[in-house]
């Protein structure tokens, strides 16, 4: 049996979760202060158990790692697996590989609602930024869900086609949108397209807060369907008669994926790729089981945003837009896996 | 208990949009049957079967299971006791032969549970009486369209439900292969295990093996009752507009078409 697929073993979870932490500790040491893993790990206990160590620790390391560094991080593992979680379940639900967590225009509801609050603060009205980019781009998401779900709401069956023409539909309308934001914006246009690209610098606690909350509920939702999620991909004739309310469950799982899509999107502008690929890519080497892939995509998700916000936080001279780096770190390797899993096959 | 009819269906209805596809359907299911649903193309054979699992709703007219209304069951009590093959099969992810066999087993398992040993021994015995238990790890698909059509049938016998409807599944089946899945089929009905509603398009597939055949044409049902009693030379052309004649065999009545349009072929000149 040359193509077979065994059961996938648990331990591959295990693994994930290993490697995302490690990789966590890795990148807080790294930076303008280079720190060591054991000077990271007696900060965090002596932080969040009070324990005492033998030995000074530098005053300035608790500051540099747990309110610059740490916000930042965990943001960038709860944005990428958060995007990839929400692109593993579009693409399960839509049955379509190239469905991403933007494919129902979340994205350029987000953009747009942060454009508007980018455009006032240039024309001097001032909402606090760091508030009202993330709030506004947040009511963009939800409104465009919305009214991406109003207008495919005649087809009661919520069919993958209606659903993903009345994402295309809206986007264009918001699309022009932000392109008359730009013009308007004139010389300041650059703090919008900077946005539009994505980026992590700034983020805090507070960000962190406003992604879990969201994040936490959704996820689990999400995991508790996820049987019923791989028998949906079977049709709706099929996950029916196999006892799933289809209609309630892909209605639940799409908004659910949307919320965490709209508060990553909120907190760090569009990053593209790691909703489309990293799904994809660990569907290639672990199976379709969505019991096992989305976990898998969490952590996927989260290694790689972590790894390209680190090489332009730590390494690079100067910050470039995480969303082009992410799409040049992941296409070729997504490149180089594709063209292997093609000649395994062929 | 046991006896209500298994399906009852009172002037029954139905329409996509304004285009009548079922009306004036009247009649009774009893359980421990092999019942074939036969008529030409665009009869509502399809519809009539998914009504019956109740993912299409009458437009008018009653329906109930088991003296119930089939729309007040919940979809997952439902799915404990009626499964179905579908004619068309979609695999939108490529899982493993062994995956989509034990998705059959869904009903039965609580959210966030293992399958229980009893559950893997129904999936391998429905792989076995499918002759697939060579393709237990195979990905669906590297699987042809008539080894794909056994592991649905397989996923539907692992469901393990009174009640198996089949809307054409031996379509895309060779002949081992079809009369293996009919007869293991007959053997569950005569066991007293099942009761199969299958739309066949053979005719001769739904003499040999079936108890009972409901005729579906323009509409609404032609007739319902024994083979013996419902095929017919009759039937055969004004339902199905073509000539042949019925042969009582031993067993069961079988069908010859008459192929070519030569007139001599086999009746001697004398028909037309």
């Amino acid at each position: 049996m040359s193509h077979s697929m065994k059961p996938l073993s648990p331990y591959i979870t295990i693994f994930l979760f290993l490697a995302l932490l490690c990789s966590i500790i890795v990148a807080t040491g790294m930076g303008y202060l280079e720190i060591t893993p054991q000077e990271i790990i007696k900060v965090l206990f002596s932080h969040l158990f009070s324990w005492s160590f033998t030995g000074e620790i530098d005053k300035v390391l608790p500051f540099v790692i747990l309110d610059v560094r740490l916000p930042r991080i965990l943001v960038a593992v709860l944005v990428g697996g958060g995007l990839a979680v929400a692109g593993c379940v579009f693409q399960a639900i839509l049955l379509n590989p190239l469905a991403d967590p933007y494919t129902l225009g979340i994205s350029s509801g987000a953009a747009f609602g942060a454009a508007i609050a980018l455009i006032l603060n240039i024309f001097g009205i001032t909402l606090a930024s760091w508030f009202s980019v993330p709030l506004f781009a947040f009511i963009g998401a939800i409104t465009t869900l919305y009214l991406v779900f109003s207008l495919a709401s005649n087809d009661a069956r919520l069919s993958s086609n209606t659903l993903i023409l009345s994402g295309v539909i809206v986007s264009a309308i918001l699309s022009a949108g932000i392109g008359f934001i730009k013009y308007l914006a004139d010389e300041e246009v650059s703090i919008i397209i900077f946005w539009l690209m994505g980026s992590l610098v700034g983020t805090s606690w507070t960000d962190v807060i406003l992604v879990s909350l969201l994040f936490l509920p959704s996820l689990f939702i999400i995991m508790f369907y996820s049987r019923d999620l791989n028998i949906m991909s079977l049709g709706t004739t099929t996950s029916d008669t196999l006892g799933i309310e289809t209609e309630k469950v892909r209605r639940t799982l799409l908004i659910s994926a949307s919320l965490v899509t709209a508060a990553c999107v909120a907190v760090s502008g569009i990053i593209g790729f790691v909703g489309l690929i990293i799904p994809h890519l660990l569907r290639l080497v672990l199976g379709a089981d969505n019991r096992v892939l989305l976990p898998a995509c969490f952590f996927g998700g989260a290694m790689l945003l972590l790894f390209a916000d680190t090489i332009t936080r730590a390494i690079l001279p100067s910050e470039l837009p995480i969303g082009v780096l992410t799409s040049l770190i992941g296409g070729p390797f997504f490149c180089y896996i594709f063209r292997q899993k093609q000649l395994g096959a062929g | 208990m046991n006896t209500a009819p298994l399906f009852e269906i009172q002037n029954g209805c139905f329409k996509y949009g304004s285009i009548t596809v079922l009306q004036d359907l009247t009649f009774q299911l009893a359980p421990g049957k092999f019942y074939g649903l036969i008529g030409p193309n665009g009869s509502g054979k399809s519809t009539l079967i998914d009504l019956l699992m109740g993912t299409r709703q009458l437009y008018s007219g009653q329906l109930t299971f088991q003296g119930k209304k089939l729309s007040h069951y919940k979809r997952r009590h439902l799915a404990r006791h009626l499964a179905l093959v579908p004619q068309h099969i979609f695999m939108g992810f490529d899982f493993s032969v062994y995956d989509i066999v034990l998705m059959g087993r869904h009903p039965h398992i609580p959210r966030f549970c293992h399958p229980t040993h009893k559950d893997i021994e129904i999936v391998d015995r429905a792989l076995k009486q499918l002759d697939i238990q060579d393709l237990k790890y195979r990905p669906v698909s590297h699987l042809s369209g008539g080894e794909k059509q056994r592991v649905i049938v397989a996923r539907a016998l692992a469901q393990d439900t009174a009640v198996l409807l089949l809307d054409e599944a031996t379509s895309n089946l060779d002949i081992k292969h079809t009369l293996g899945i009919l007869r293991v089929l007959r053997d569950k009905v005569q066991g007293g295990e099942k009761t199969v509603i299958a739309a066949i398009h053979d005719l001769n597939f739904a003499a040999a093996f079936c108890d009972e055949l409901l005729v579906l044409n323009n509409s609404s049902l032609y007739t319902v009752g024994s083979v013996r009693d419902v095929l017919t030379t009759d039937l055969l052309e004004e339902v199905f507009s073509v000539t042949g004649k019925v042969v009582q065999a031993a067993h069961h009545p079988t069908v010859q078409y008459q192929m070519l349009p030569d007139r001599n072929y086999l009746w001697g000149g004398d028909v037309m």
